[in-house]
Formats: structure tokens, C-alpha cells, sequence
């Protein structure tokens, strides 16, 4: 599992910002205008933002509010030929005993 | 006519027929970084009961003495097929039973209840004089007491007493070994004491003490459901959802066996954890056995889910979930009929509240006033997978989609809780899409689970194909529709300026995408339609046919630079916009632009 500090983080280091559109109103200088996020790995498993706790009664009524646990989380499966060095500062250690995911 | 029969005269330079081969040709790479089911074609035994007659113990199937049997009874369902065994003055056994024999693991349930006077419910196998397993039930909920002959050669002895409906108790021996009968008696001893060669405490009855018992089944797989006999023992198979390994292709078959090509999906996860652990759901007014009877995955790890006790009620399951306003969730549930015939999925807090109730004795969907996206699909042994899918309306984090169990189709109310009715649920899964995409079993796991999407293609340069002309032909069926990109049933792919991609699903009704040098345009049809598309391309023409309708032509769009590309089976490319979720049955790809009336050919 990744744990970054934010989603934004998370975006920078698991997708590449591609420009998908550009103003052509200077044809020898293209200024992109639209872009999309496109992932650096196939397989990545956004969990985000963790909560703990909560309880509800039987119809629903919170009981005790879940916690938001710190940080946004992800987990990632590389294939071959996929470099993941970049996010080992990233990874959570000791791996989780009972992981909130896994792949199945 | 046959795909054969319509296979125009030029030859393809790849084509690959997943439907009839079953396999994958080894130029083709494929690839899926997590395990994944498929009903591969496969079957398992899904549930038996190799007693006849199971619940009229008057009939000459059975064996026995010393017991008058009085039919009529008030049985656990509230039915009247229970049987009164009054034991009369012998001093031998007071029995029935059945010869069967076999070296399995065999279960012996019996729903037993004290009638008059003090005797008790002893089940027992036998192989052999002093080669048994017995187990004496108090019928009162104590731990039951078992013995095992002094030369027992059965193994995994277990015995268990469970609270029933209308007083009685489920009782159930098991053990694995070697038999030639199962045999149900009334015992004098609360416990297995005393016992003969045989296995049995003989005594002299009063003829007046009696216990009521209903409802026999010996069966092989462990499961403790009851499936009723008459003159045939029961024992029906079903297809096996088996669990395939990281990287190996899925070839997806029909309960009746037939193959529908290859199954390629996205990335999904099951966002419940005990997707199959009834145990772990919360609940109302209802009562959990786990592990009662086969899955559709031919484990031993099916749940029954019954009424309690309290009438003119609802009966319930249901986890809190997590939920995001706006965005879409489907819920999926394998479910099978235990007594009651109809089950209804409630999507409530965080959605807006509706139900839909489905009619597990015909496959039928009986009411669905919110016009819910919903679905009923058989998978054998009246096993079905039922799921419904909504659009969550609040940000929450205790959502849920209850599963209710009545006995109506109008209500969800029932009007007796029997302690016995009841359904058997497995394979639970809750995913952030617009369709059910394949299990994701999270078993008795606390985590949720993530498949891993799949990729299925071949460089053209493997096939022989260096550019020029072209023409594709596929044939598929994807699942759900795609509001965004679209799905790709076929692409071939050397960068976003010179690609072809063969689409289904997409809003504008698009059946093919082509971009040659930059310059791209599009075949769109009038309607959705899966099946047969076919593509030609050669300079400045691009013409394409689904399903053997008129062909559609477009006459300035630039042949794409393919040299060097790659062919992508349920994809455009290697990214996962436009990842396919569905079966392929056949692709092909020729080196040269094949004419109109070949297009429509090949699609008929």
C-alpha cells in the first residue's frame, strides 16, 4: 500500500498531466488548453481517504462517527517493464496485517 | 449459415476464434495482475440426498423397527410432514434407516423434537460391527454426544444442534469414512453411552414415549440444506465459478454449457468484505448458518439465512457502506431458494430508497417500481445471481442495499417467522459501476478486493501485417453501457494519430473510430447493437457493417500509418479509457481492404 499526503500528491507521482487540446491561434506556438491525467502504471487501486470506527443501530442512526485516518492511499500492481522506485518513500511499512483492500 | 460459410475468399492474416478454440494463440499476450473467476465450463455436484423417501418415513424405503410411525406431523417449514415415532415394547432398536453405501464425507441431517415422555434423537453410520460413528441429541440445544466404535475407520467426526422451526432441531452428524447404512433411532440414553457392537443402547420401549421427526437427508458434500426426495434420490450438478490465475484468459460459458468467447474486464473492486460470511452482515430478525450448503463455486461455503421467530415482519441483511453522491454502484448478490421463493434488494440510506424483489422460483423479476437498473440471470441448480444497480444521491458512509426474504411478492413482510425459511447467500459484491462485472470474492475477509484489469493483444509485426490496406472483423457483446468513452471491442493501435478502434457502447452510437495521420472520423449507426462488425480501409475510404446492415462508407479519411502498431483485443490501446467489459468471440485482421458485399457477408 502508498500512503501520500494528499490526493493531489498521489496524482503527481502515479499519472502524467497530457495535454489533450491546444490553442493553434499562434500556429508556431500551441498553447495547450485541456488536459488529461493518464496513469504511469495499468493497475492502480485508489482507496483515498481511510476511516476507522463507526458505529450505526439498526436503522441506520450514527452511533459513533468514523475517523478519518490521515493521508491518501493507494495500492499499485506493476507489470513488467514498470518502474515503481519513485513511490518506495511512499510505501507503508510494516505492510499491514489486516489490509483495509487487496488484489484479489 | 455458419461463420465459415461466410468467410470471404481472402485470407486473414490473424484470426483467432475464442469461442471454439478455448485457448489462446501464443502470439497473443495477455495479461491480468490479479486472480479472477470465470465459469470456466466446468461442473461440481451442487447438492445431494442419497435417501429416498426423505420425509415419509412410512414408506418401505425404510428399514427398521420398533417404532409406530403416525404421519400428518407439524414439521419445521409449519407443513404437516413430520412423522410421530412412538416406540412400542420391543427390546431390540427403535429405528429407521436406509442402506447407502460409500466411502465419503458423509452428513447425516435429521430435524428432530421432543414429543412425550424423555427419549432422544440418535443418528448414526454404520460400517461394521464396532466400525460406527454415532451421535446422540438432546433436542433441547445441548452440545450433542458422540461415540465412535472401538474399530471406527471414520474420520472428521462432528456433531451440531441447531434450533429450528415450530420446536424442532437441526441435527446433523458428519464424518468421513466407509458405510453401508445411515440409520435415524429414538434413544432412551441423553447421551451415546452403553452402546452395542452395532453402535445402539437397545431397550425395552414404554410405548408411550415418541419424538417427532421430519425432514432426513444423508448427502455427500457436506451440506446440510434439505433438498426433498421421492422415489429418486436427489443429486444435481451445476457449472463451476472457478477462480483463474494472475495472466491466464477467462473463456466465459453459459449455464447450459455454451462458450461465449473470452472475457475481458476492467479493473473493479468489491468494496464489501464477507461478500460470502453471512455471519459478519448486519441484520434483522433473522438467523445465520454458515457454510450450509455448495456455492455456484462448488465450495462448501454457501449460507443459509433464515427467519427467527417473530411473525407479521420483515427479515434482513445488509452491510453500511460508503457512497459518493453521483456516482453510480451496482450490487450483486448469488442467491438460491431456501423455503422462501422472493427476495428483494433495497438500496436506502445515501440512495433514494426503492426496491426491487425477484422470484427465485422462475428466474423473474416481479417488481422494480423505481426503475431500477436490475437483473435476474440463472447459474445453475436454481442458483441465480441477482443484482440492481443506483445512483447514489448523499456522500454517507452508512448506506445500504438490505436484502430482504419474504414469502410474497407484494410485501416484504412475513407473516410467520418459522425459524426454518429462508434463502442461501454467497458472493456478495458492491462496485462502484454500472453493471455487475464478474465476483470478486471476498470470502470471510475482513479487506475488500481489487481484480486487476485485462489485457489481451499481439504485435502486428508477430502477424505478418506491415501497413497498407486493412480490414477488421470482431465479434462480441460488451456488458453495461459506457457513457464516456466508449468501449473497444477491437483496436489496433501505433499512436493517437493513426489507430482504428472497433466501438460499442458509446453515446453517439459510434461502430468504429479511425485516425490516420491526425485526421480521424467515425462510423455511427441508429442504435446500440452488439454482434458481427466488420471494417475496410484502404486510401482515403474507410466502410464498416454490423450485424450485416447496410455498409457505411466514408470516403475521406486517411489510411492510418499501422506499420509497427499493435492489435488490442477489448481495447484501443494499452490504457484503460477505453477498456472493453465483455466477451470477444472472434477477431480477424486482413492485409487488404475486403469489398462491401465480403463486410456484409462476414456480419450476417
Amino acid at each position: 500500500m502508498l500512503k501520500f499526503d494528499d490526493e493531489q500528491q498521489a496524482q503527481t507521482y502515479l499519472y502524467d498531466k497530457v495535454a489533450i487540446a491546444w490553442d493553434r491561434t499562434d500556429p508556431e506556438n500551441p498553447v495547450e488548453t485541456e488536459w488529461e491525467h493518464r496513469p504511469k502504471f495499468r493497475n492502480i487501486d485508489t482507496l483515498g481517504v481511510i476511516y476507522t470506527g463507526g458505529s450505526w443501530d439498526s436503522e441506520g442512526n450514527e452511533l459513533e462517527a468514523p475517523v478519518a485516518q490521515p493521508g491518501w492511499h493507494c495500492n499499485i500492481r506493476c507489470l513488467d517493464g514498470e518502474d515503481s522506485t519513485h513511490l518506495d518513500a511512499f510505501v507503508v511499512t510494516p505492510t499491514p496485517a489486516t489490509p483495509r483492500r487487496v488484489w484479489a | 449459415m455458419s461463420y465459415s460459410d461466410s468467410f470471404p475468399a481472402q485470407r486473414a492474416s490473424f484470426m483467432a476464434d475464442f469461442a471454439n478454440a478455448g485457448r489462446l494463440d501464443n502470439r497473443l499476450s495477455f495479461t491480468r495482475a490479479s486472480t479472477a473467476n470465470v465459469f470456466d465450463g466446468s461442473k461440481h455436484l451442487s447438492s445431494d440426498n442419497l435417501f429416498t423417501h426423505s420425509s415419509t418415513f412410512d414408506n418401505a424405503a425404510w428399514s427398521g423397527g420398533g417404532v409406530t410411525k403416525t404421519a400428518g406431523q407439524l414439521d419445521p417449514a409449519g407443513g404437516s410432514n413430520a412423522y410421530t415415532f412412538l416406540e412400542n415394547t420391543s427390546s431390540q432398536y427403535h429405528n429407521v434407516y436406509q442402506n447407502v453405501s460409500g466411502n465419503e464425507s458423509w452428513s447425516l441431517t435429521v430435524y428432530g423434537k421432543q414429543n412425550t415422555g424423555s427419549r432422544y434423537l440418535q443418528l448414526r453410520f454404520y460400517a461394521a460391527p464396532n466400525n460406527y460413528e454415532t451421535a446422540v441429541f438432546d433436542l433441547a440445544g445441548s452440545a450433542p454426544s458422540t461415540a465412535s466404535g472401538p474399530s471406527s475407520g471414520f474420520t472428521n467426526v462432528t456433531a451440531t444442534q441447531t434450533a429450528s422451526g415450530n420446536g424442532f432441531y437441526k441435527c446433523t452428524i458428519k464424518a468421513t469414512g466407509n458405510i453401508t447404512f445411515a440409520g435415524i433411532h429414538v434413544s432412551q440414553n441423553s447421551t451415546a453411552t452403553s452402546l452395542d457392537a452395532y453402535g445402539v443402547t437397545p431397550y425395552t420401549g414404554d410405548n408411550t414415549s415418541s419424538i417427532d421427526i421430519a425432514f432426513a437427508s444423508l448427502t455427500t458434500t457436506g451440506a446440510t440444506d434439505y433438498n426433498a426426495t421421492t422415489t429418486q434420490i436427489h443429486r444435481a450438478y451445476a457449472p463451476s465459478l472457478v477462480s483463474k490465475s494472475n495472466n491466464i484468459g477467462r473463456f466465459d460459458h453459459t449455464t447450459d454449457g455454451q462458450s461465449m468467447g473470452i472475457l475481458i474486464e476492467g479493473q473493479s473492486t468489491n468494496l464489501y468484505p464477507y461478500g460470502s460470511d453471512q455471519y459478519n452482515w448486519s441484520g434483522a430478525r433473522r438467523l445465520v448458518q454458515s457454510n450450509a450448503a455448495i456455492s455456484p463455486a462448488g465450495t462448501l461455503t454457501a449460507d443459509l439465512v433464515t427467519l427467527n421467530g417473530d411473525d407479521a415482519n420483515t427479515h434482513y441483511v445488509f452491510q453500511y457502506m460508503s457512497v459518493t453522491s453521483g456516482t453510480t454502484y451496482t450490487i450483486s448478490q448469488y442467491v438460491k431458494a431456501a423455503g422462501l421463493n422472493y427476495v428483494t434488494l433495497r438500496p436506502n440510506t445515501g440512495f433514494a430508497s426503492n426496491l426491487v424483489t425477484f422470484d427465485l422460483s422462475n428466474g423473474t423479476i416481479v417488481s422494480n417500481a423505481g426503475g431500477l437498473g436490475a437483473s435476474i440471470e440463472p447459474v445453475g441448480n436454481e442458483w441465480y445471481r441477482i443484482s440492481v444497480t443506483a445512483t447514489a444521491n448523499a456522500t454517507v458512509s452508512n448506506a445500504t442495499c438490505a436484502i430482504y426474504f419474504s414469502e410474497s411478492s407484494s410485501t416484504t413482510v412475513t407473516a410467520t417467522g418459522d425459524s426454518y425459511r429462508g434463502i442461501l447467500l454467497w458472493g456478495a459484491q458492491w462496485e462502484a459501476s454500472s453493471f455487475a462485472s464478474s465476483l470478486v470474492d471476498t470470502g470471510t475477509s475482513s479487506s475488500t478486493a481489487t481484480r486487476a484489469a485485462e489485457s489481451l493483444s499481439v504485435a502486428t509485426a508477430d502477424i505478418g501485417y506491415t501497413g497498407g490496406p486493412v480490414s477488421l472483423f470482431c465479434e462480441g457483446t460488451a456488458q453495461g453501457e459506457n457513457t464516456g468513452g466508449g468501449q473497444v471491442l477491437l483496436g489496433v493501435h501505433k499512436d493517437d494519430d493513426n489507430r482504428i478502434g472497433v466501438w460499442t457502447r458509446r453515446t453517439n452510437k459510434r461502430i468504429a473510430l479511425v485516425s490516420g495521420g491526425g485526421v480521424s472520423s467515425s462510423l455511427e449507426e441508429s442504435s446500440w447493437y452488439d454482434g458481427k462488425t466488420a471494417l475496410s480501409l484502404t486510401t482515403d475510404s474507410l466502410s464498416g457493417s454490423i450485424n450485416g446492415r447496410t455498409v457505411l462508407t466514408d470516403t475521406s479519411q486517411p489510411l492510418p500509418d499501422l506499420n509497427g502498431a499493435t492489435v488490442y483485443v477489448g481495447n484501443l490501446d494499452s490504457g484503460t479509457a477505453y477498456q472493453m467489459n465483455g466477451h470477444v468471440k472472434r477477431v480477424a485482421l486482413y492485409g487488404e481492404a475486403l469489398s462491401d458485399e465480403n463486410l456484409v457477408s462476414l456480419t450476417s
